[in-house]
């Protein structure tokens, strides 16, 4: 496939969700089946558009490239490789499923469905773009992007405060991680001068990067942290469970099977990067990663709701695949000790995945709450079909034999058999232990399962009151559906683990369906030939290590230990942090700075202008600068010009005397349109129009605002020698500044200064180039300076004319040459500067100026709704609209 | 609503008149003083002169949309512009240009310089004119 085609069938496999869920916008509420049809385009489309690429290339691989941003080092950088394509699969495959999920889950709850699937389908685009970016900012956007979604999930219970906060919270955590990370990855960036995967890859591998030096190690910490938060590792995994408020398809799918695997893909990611020359390492990510393994699951077998127990289970689980890239690091016949890491993340969503969806679904038609649910098994068939499941997936928890989980779990413990073999670190022996009790929790997990759910029902089973349900929006709780919607509740669940077993139990299977996504499994062909199913399980430390974690887990499953509920203590640490800054630093920092005054706000923002502007001339009053024309004019020609100024004199003078508003806005406008004619007469008709139009309705936008505000000026005025001081000093300030900004050269942009050549300032750059720039210095080819594309050609070729044309000869020999810029194609340099060499200016602009009109019909809106007017001093020295001039 | 009479007349001289010109210095804006956001200024003047001496209800009349998607609209199409770069594989919002022969009654054509940027004023165009005259709208139904 040719890179540009690549390109863009990757970006459409990006996009393709969000399309659909944006389109899905546009369908009316009522219709469901076209709106599920159209949703599932999404996944499905996505899956298709990346079944066109191969797992051939590795972290070195090529990359789909397209320029963006070049000067900021956005660039649509693209990598499918194993990894990348792996988890971009993962999440379109599994993301079918929960579509149909999510219709059963919610029902015919129209609303729901209308809100939910594009918050989604947001999700899923985030997440195929963090699977395939290669550009550490492209990366980043789509981070933050799952973070939002994710965000905009577990808060999908508007009106339920805990909801919220347990959204804000996961927010926070993940939020301050992402922005560590960013921290982590500029650095980086800017360090060794990548910023992709693949260039920083080749960089370490031609030793271009001094690795483990003291930045490399930072980023490495920064880059950690971002992951750590992510992938809920200790001390953060308090966010995960806390996630659980969010609607159970939310949960199968973001909070278990794929979006907080993410921090285990970013250090994945950065494994061929950095784990053989950063020493720290093994030394930060094992450790962090085998205690989050341990506590997650003593956590879990401590809880009664089932999706805390799986959510705690879920970070073990996550502790588990950290611990593994951590393992990563050492070698083990020369090879890095890495086996199938792949599968261990796909293993994980095969059995985590399915075991929410049916908590879900029992959830839905009786209650969570595992106590309760004593002889679940023999209450109808639904909870027959559910319960079998539910045990099922539970039974891939346990990593039980002939499940693809017991092999995954094998080779995790060859990992730490190898790691002990290689080092004889004594400190490996602890992570043996540590993965045998993990294992142990997890199978007494399972037991206590079974055994709850399978009891015999001592008595007849209290009526069902919905624990889980599309928690109602106009859903009646009675309403049930039957045939095929009532049977997505639990068949995305049944589709998913049942390839627990066919890869567990039919030798091979694995291979034809999975073990092409995995990169390593050359490796692991060299040293026992297949895949360690349970058929040709051999002896050796890592079987031992499962038989002893299963006969000590049944033990403790039918034991008397660990039945009380323990919560963790991490839960604290958010809301501690919540009341320290919201009730002790908060208000008090706030208290001096946010004093709620206008006046205040204003004097300081002048204030530290001015300061600034001293401190940026270091006091020195001898460089600033005078304008150097000197008047030659006569008097009568300076007149107009005279008076103008006198009028914005006089307005300026009047308008602090004057007390009544109607006529301070009146004199305003007056000293605007003054400003206008001064406009007009030094030859900027532009501005002068924008001026005139800006003022008449800034005037008008003034006027109705305040007949709104309740006459309270003071008769009296405070402090007026320091205002008056303040206003002097702003005055001057501006003078100064403005006369040096437009008397001296600019400080020329870097990409003008190319050639080394005698260059113009910024002004004459925008004028030069405005329409066509032509410039005559030495140009060797074609170039690019920041995305105006200048050629070079020969003087005696250019005419007037010719300059419009695109193409134009190179010359070969790089004399002095004609360089011309294709520039804006506009005289009018003003409108050029704005709607072209600032467009991005402009578009920021005008998205601030947007969101301001919205917030203002959202508050008069809110103002009308609860029909009471706000305590009028929230009005008070107000400032006008924001509005750009 | 009670207005003058003048006001009135007047305005039913000053709207279309004022409406055009903003149409026409936003199309000769890349060449000549104008561009999209004075042309939106003007063109949110001249609704505003409408809606004062007309009342809201005239305005709807003349608005059907609601100024919400004029923003809606004016956003898409200035970040739809430099996607279309982006689609061509050049680096966002890169700008193209070229002439547009028009004939015309008198015989020469007339050679119209368009640039891709336009599609971009437009938008700003639009976005100005929705916010000013939303804005605006609002507030005096606040008033009433």
């Amino acid at each position: 496939m040719q890179p540009e085609h690549a390109t863009w069938l990757l970006m459409a496999a990006i996009f393709c969700p969000l399309i659909c869920g944006t389109l899905s916008l546009l369908i009316p509420r009522p219709y469901i089946l076209p709106r599920l049809l159209l949703i599932l385009c999404g996944p499905i489309g996505a899956l298709l558009m990346l079944s066109h690429f191969t797992f051939h290339s590795g972290v070195g691989g090529a990359t789909a490239y397209v320029e963006w941003m070049p000067l900021l080092h956005l660039d649509i950088a693209l990598k499918p490789d194993h990894l990348g394509l792996f988890f971009a699969y993962l999440v379109s495959g599994i993301g079918v499923c929960i579509v149909l999920y999510a219709r059963g889950y919610f029902g015919k709850d129209a609303d729901s469905l209308f809100r939910f699937y594009p918050y989604l389908m947001i999700f899923m685009t985030a997440l195929i773009g963090v699977a395939l970016s290669d550009n550490y900012m492209l990366l980043m956007m789509f981070w933050e992007m799952t973070s939002i979604s994710s965000f905009l999930l577990i808060g999908w219970d508007r009106d339920i405060p805990q909801s919220v906060r347990n959204a804000m919270q996961a927010f926070i955590v993940t939020g301050a991680g992402g922005l560590c990370m960013l921290a982590g990855l500029i650095f980086l960036g800017v360090h060794t001068g990548e910023w992709t995967m693949t260039g920083m890859y080749h960089a370490v591998e031609n030793g271009h990067v001094a690795m483990n030096s003291t930045p490399i190690v930072v980023c490495f910490i920064l880059v950690f942290l971002g992951a750590a938060t992510k992938s809920a590792q200790f001390p953060f995994q308090f966010w995960l469970p806390g996630a659980m408020a969010a609607p159970t398809p939310v949960s199968a799918y973001l909070h278990s099977a794929t979006m907080v695997k993410a921090g285990v893909f970013i250090t994945g990611r950065f494994w061929p990067i950095l784990a053989e020359h950063v020493h720290m390492w093994p030394t930060v990510i094992i450790p962090i990663g085998a205690f989050t393994m341990v506590y997650g699951a003593y956590v879990a077998i401590q809880k009664t709701d089932l999706k805390k127990i799986f959510a705690y289970t879920t970070v073990s689980q996550l502790g588990l695949l950290m611990t593994m890239y951590g393992l990563a690091a050492y070698k083990y016949d020369g090879q890095p000790n890495l086996i199938w890491d792949v599968t261990q993340i796909l293993n994980h969503a095969l059995y985590k995945a399915p075991l929410f969806i049916l908590a879900g679904a029992i959830g839905h038609v009786a209650t969570r709450e595992l106590p309760d649910l004593k002889g679940f098994f023999y209450r109808d068939k639904q909870a027959r079909i559910m319960t079998i499941f539910l045990l099922l997936a539970g039974y891939g928890l346990a990593a039980g034999p002939f499940t693809l989980s017991f092999s995954a779990k094998e080779m995790f413990f060859y990992q730490i058999y190898h790691a002990l073999h290689e080092t004889h670190n004594p400190m490996f022996w602890l992570l043996v232990c540590a993965g045998i009790a993990t294992g142990m929790f997890n199978v007494a997990i399972f037991i206590r399962l079974f055994t709850t759910l399978m009891a015999k029902p001592e008595a007849k089973p209290e009526e069902h009151h919905h624990d889980d349900h599309a928690h109602g929006h106009g859903h009646d709780e009675h309403e049930h559906e039957t045939g095929f919607y009532a049977a997505l509740l639990w068949l995305p669940g049944a589709f998913i683990v049942s390839f627990q077993y066919i890869c567990g139990i039919i030798p091979y299977a694995y291979d034809t369906l999975f073990a092409w996504l995995d990169p390593s499994k050359d490796f692991y062909d060299g040293f026992h030939g297949h895949f360690p199913m349970t058929w040709n399980a051999h002896l050796g430390l890592p079987l031992y290590m499962s038989l002893i974690a299963i006969g000590l887990g049944i033990a403790l499953g039918f034991g008397k230990f660990l039945r009380g509920t323990f919560n963790d203590p991490c839960d604290h640490l958010y809301p501690g942090f919540y009341t320290l800054t919201t009730k002790y630093v908060g208000p008090g920092a706030f208290g001096i700075v946010q004093r709620g005054h206008a006046g205040f706000y204003v004097g300081a923002v002048l204030v530290a202008m001015v300061g600034l502007f001293l401190w940026s001339i270091g006091g020195d009053f001898s460089q600033l600068v005078w304008p150097e024309t000197a008047v030659t004019e006569s008097f009568t020609q300076l007149l107009p010009g005279l008076l103008l100024t006198f009028m914005v004199c006089l307005t300026a003078i009047l308008l602090p005397i004057v007390m009544n508003r109607a006529s301070r806005v009146l004199l305003l406008g007056m000293c605007g349109f003054s400003v206008a004619g001064v406009y007009y007469l030094y030859k900027a008709p532009d501005l002068a129009l924008t001026q005139l139009s800006i003022e008449i309705v800034s005037l008008i936008l003034f006027l109705l605002v305040l007949s709104l505000v309740p006459d309270l000026t003071p008769k009296t005025r405070k402090a007026v020698p320091a205002r008056l001081v303040i206003g002097i000093a702003v005055g001057l300030t501006m003078f100064w500044m403005t006369l040096s900004s437009t008397g001296v050269d600019q400080p020329t942009m870097p990409y003008l200064n190319a050639q080394g050549q005698n260059l113009p300032n910024l002004g004459e750059y925008f004028l030069r180039n405005s329409h066509h720039g032509v410039d005559t210095m030495a140009v060797p080819e074609s170039q690019t300076y920041g995305g105006i594309v200048t050629q070079a050609i020969d003087p005696n070729e250019v005419h007037a004319n010719d300059l419009d044309d695109a193409v134009i000869h190179a010359d070969k020999e790089g004399q002095k040459s004609v360089l011309v810029h294709h520039g804006g194609g506009g005289n009018n340099v003003v409108n050029v500067i704005l709607v072209d060499f600032r467009g991005f200016d402009t578009m920021g602009e005008i998205t601030v100026l947007g969101l301001a009109a919205m917030g203002v019909w959202t508050l008069l809106r809110r103002r009308k709704k609860s029909g009471e007017y706000n305590d009028p001093s929230d009005f008070e020295d107000s400032g006008p609209e924001p509005l750009k001039s | 609503m009670c207005t003058s009479v003048i006001l009135k007349v007047g305005a039913r001289l000053i709207v279309p008149l004022s409406l055009v010109f903003a149409v026409y210095i936003y199309f000769k804006g890349h060449q000549t003083p104008g561009g999209g956001f004075v042309a939106g200024l003007v063109a949110s003047v001249a609704l505003i002169v409408h809606r004062m001496s007309f009342g809201s209800d005239s305005l709807r009349r003349m608005l059907p949309i609601s100024e919400r998607y004029f923003i809606a609209i004016g956003l898409t199409l200035a970040l739809g512009t430099g996607f279309i770069a982006f689609v061509l594989g050049l680096p966002f919002f890169t700008s193209a240009h070229g002439y547009l022969h028009l004939p015309t009654t008198i015989g020469a054509s007339y050679d119209f310089e368009w640039a891709s940027v336009m599609a971009f004023d437009l938008g700003v165009f639009m976005v100005v004119t929705g916010v000013v005259v939303g804005m605006i709208d609002v507030l005096s139904k606040e008033i009433q």
